[in-house]
């Protein structure tokens, strides 16, 4: 049994002013090497903020409280700014929901790929453009040179989403969050980009932690699953059983709206 | 199209009925395509495209022309101006302007000009007359005092100038015989460097600043904004005075320029960064900084690249806007004798002479320096306005450009109507912008 790429323990996290109101509450769960774990829930279960304060992003409103991010055995739940800057980007990436609001505006998608590059790694300008092509190709651009040279409003929002996931693992990360990747996608490329993810798993040896609220998405992709609700974890399996034989009345009530 | 009555067919010519944009909610998806349409593989910038709308305004592209003629005067003085800043002669005290003439003995001839004499009329007030029995021509790249170019380069050329013991004057001398032309050119050197220098160090030091309260927030925000404010709540010209009292008499003209920009740009930035803090305190709540961070960008570089760029469609034009202020600020510092001392020239001091009414109305040309310093503000704000026009991504499309304005045939194009009426049609055409 390898050792777990990332583990939660008993993390609870609460709002800074009334500690008592608890967002994530003593929850647990791990995410083996080379595996998708989908975190599940309805609109505030806390899905997010759970990714965010893996990447320790939570806003100054939210704080972690207790338990243990342990991250290739190190716990980085109360790691300073400075190794966590180390770690993100280059050891956990992230994707978010809408690539439109996460590209800049104002720079071309071959300049905020190679921003993570020039981050991360040692390479010259001129290796950073070939990497950074070669990842836009990777992603499944068409036409890396043309991605590389244009801004995001000008590329379609599934071509976005594929930049925007290049930009995320360009530094090789070994896991990456991606918090709702296919909720603004329609149903033809919300598959695509999961088979994409799949392929990335295989080929950067990574793990993914798929933040949905889509159980098709899940049934679809997904090797675990970690169902949330109002912050706590209600069931956690593998795929198979819990979309299968929901035992929690949550879940089953997830899998009813899927249904209809 | 055989369907259309031939009644309205005839309204509409063949040759204007092509024409997309008659209507209004036409210009604008059509002047944004037309531009991207010309070459598929590359489309127009945005640079280009704002380029394109300023290119259109003919009164701005004129102020840019004016603006280089003027910078450009500045650049080349010594060799430009006959005579250095300095170069004066008591006995042409209050000399009118040269006349330059063409015509000798009825014939055309090289330019040249006539000699003056001072008399004194009845009054006992002095009055130059021409002395038509002596001519000097005006000589071309006339050999005269040297200099050195920029400080660099020796050179002993001017573009004119004209034999001694008669000297040229086109916009007449001041009290001391000096040439007022030569000094404009001079003081624009001061006059004009002072604006770019001082908004350049006041726009920096406004977007560090504001960048920083306005994407860290909290306490730090809190202390920089309240020293902002403690520094707007003094009125602009008094500060000026009082920070001048506190420089040395005795510096030399070089280090009392210095103090001045400092002192401008000192003045300047707290209203840069109060605006700045505010743009970043909306921007950093943008997704592309999340995910910056989540990618490790530092905070000084997310700043720098994801907060301070979309500042900039405001700045460019403010900044522009903002010039004048510089240049108004300098003059007014010299004109009451706080700014750059004599013989160096600036626009501002050259203006002392002229607070007398009666020197004006003895000597009316002493006012030069005030018709240059309204021109130059009057360009920089023209041009600010443009671009602010140009650049406001709202009225993209919708300026009264040439081409809107010819296919104004049925009703009222974008051309006809004022920038109020342009945006709330823009907003209920696009409701959800």
């Amino acid at each position: 049994m390898t050792p777990d790429l990332l583990r939660i323990e008993h993390l609870s996290v609460s709002l800074t002013d009334t500690p008592e109101k608890r967002i994530i509450d003593d929850v647990s769960f791990s995410v083996p090497p080379l595996s998708i774990v989908a975190l599940v829930g309805g609109s505030g279960s806390g899905k997010t903020t759970m990714g965010l304060s893996i990447l320790r992003l939570l806003s100054p409103a939210l704080n972690i409280e207790t338990g243990q991010i342990i991250f290739k055995g190190e716990d980085i739940s109360q790691a300073g700014q400075q190794r966590m800057n180390e770690l993100r980007g280059k050891e956990i990436g992230m994707v978010f929901q809408d690539p439109l609001q996460a590209l800049n505006p104002v720079f071309t998608i071959g300049f905020q790929v190679g921003e993570v590059l020039k981050r991360h790694t040692f390479l010259n300008a001129e290796q950073i453009k070939k990497r950074t092509v070669d990842l836009l190709a990777q992603v499944g651009l068409d036409d890396p040179a043309r991605a590389f040279r244009s801004y995001p409003h000008e590329l379609s929002g599934g071509m976005r989403q594929r930049a925007m996931i290049a930009q995320a693992i360009a530094a090789s990360p070994s896991l990456l969050i991606a918090d709702e990747p296919t909720s603004s996608l329609d149903v033809t490329l919300q598959a695509k980009i999961l088979e994409l993810f799949k392929s990335l798993r295989d080929h950067f040896k990574l793990s993914v932690i798929l933040i949905t609220h889509d159980l098709g998405v899940v049934a679809h992709a997904a090797d675990h699953v970690v169902v949330l609700d109002h912050g706590r974890v209600v069931e956690s399996g593998k795929v198979q059983d819990v979309v299968h034989h929901p035992r929690h009345a949550y879940t089953q009530q997830l899998m009813k709206t899927l249904k209809v | 199209m055989n369907n259309v009555p031939k009644l309205f067919l005839m309204s509409f010519p063949r040759k204007r009925e092509s024409t997309v944009d008659a209507r209004l909610p036409r210009p604008v998806l059509q002047t944004v395509q037309d531009g991207r349409g010309h070459d598929k593989d590359k489309p127009l910038s945005e640079f280009q495209l704002h380029l394109r709308d300023f290119n259109k305004n003919r009164p701005a592209v004129a102020c840019v022309w004016v603006l280089g003629v003027l910078y450009a005067g500045a650049l080349f003085a010594d060799f430009i101006a006959p005579y250095s800043f300095k170069d004066e002669d008591r006995s042409y005290s209050y000399c009118p302007p040269s006349r330059i003439q063409l015509w000798h003995d009825g014939k055309i001839s090289r330019p040249f000009i006539y000699g003056t004499k001072l008399t004194y009329n009845d009054l006992h007030a002095r009055v130059y007359v021409t002395d038509q029995t002596q001519s000097y021509p005006i000589r071309f790249f006339y050999r005269a005092e040297s200099y050195r170019w920029l400080g660099l380069i020796p050179f002993s050329r001017h573009l004119f100038g004209v034999d001694a013991p008669s000297r040229i004057y086109l916009f007449g001398a001041d009290a001391r015989g000096r040439d007022v032309f030569s000094r404009i050119l001079y003081g624009a050197q001061v006059s004009l460097s002072i604006g770019l220098i001082g908004v350049a160090i006041s726009f920096s030091l406004g977007l560090l600043i504001g960048g920083i309260a306005g994407y860290y927030g909290g306490w730090l925000d809190n202390i920089l904004m309240r020293l902002c404010e403690m520094l707007m709540m003094v009125p602009g010209f008094y500060l000026l005075l009082a920070l001048r009292a506190a420089v040395p008499d005795n510096f030399s003209s070089l280090q009392v320029y210095c103090a001045i920009v400092v002192i401008l740009s000192f003045i300047a930035w707290a209203s840069w960064a109060r605006i700045i803090r505010g743009m970043c305190l909306s921007l950093r709540e943008r997704e592309y900084v999340l995910a910056a961070k989540t990618m490790g960008v530092s905070d000084f570089k997310i700043i720098l690249v994801h907060l301070l760029p979309h500042t900039f469609s405001y700045t460019i034009f403010a900044v522009m806007l903002s010039i004048p202020g510089y240049i108004l600020g300098e003059s007014g510092l010299s004109l009451i004798g706080l700014g750059i001392q004599d013989p160096y020239a600036s626009w501002g001091n050259m203006l002392t002479d002229a607070m007398s009414i009666v020197r004006i109305q003895f000597a009316p040309w002493i006012l030069v320096p005030a018709f240059f310093i309204f021109i130059t503000v009057l360009c920089f704000n023209i041009i600010g306005d443009t671009l602010r026009d140009c650049l406001d991504p709202m009225l993209i499309g919708l300026l009264p450009t040439k081409q809107n304005v010819k296919s104004s045939i049925v009703g009222k194009s974008a051309g006809d109507l004022t920038l109020d009426q342009k945006r709330s049609i823009k907003s209920t055409e696009n409701p959800k912008s």
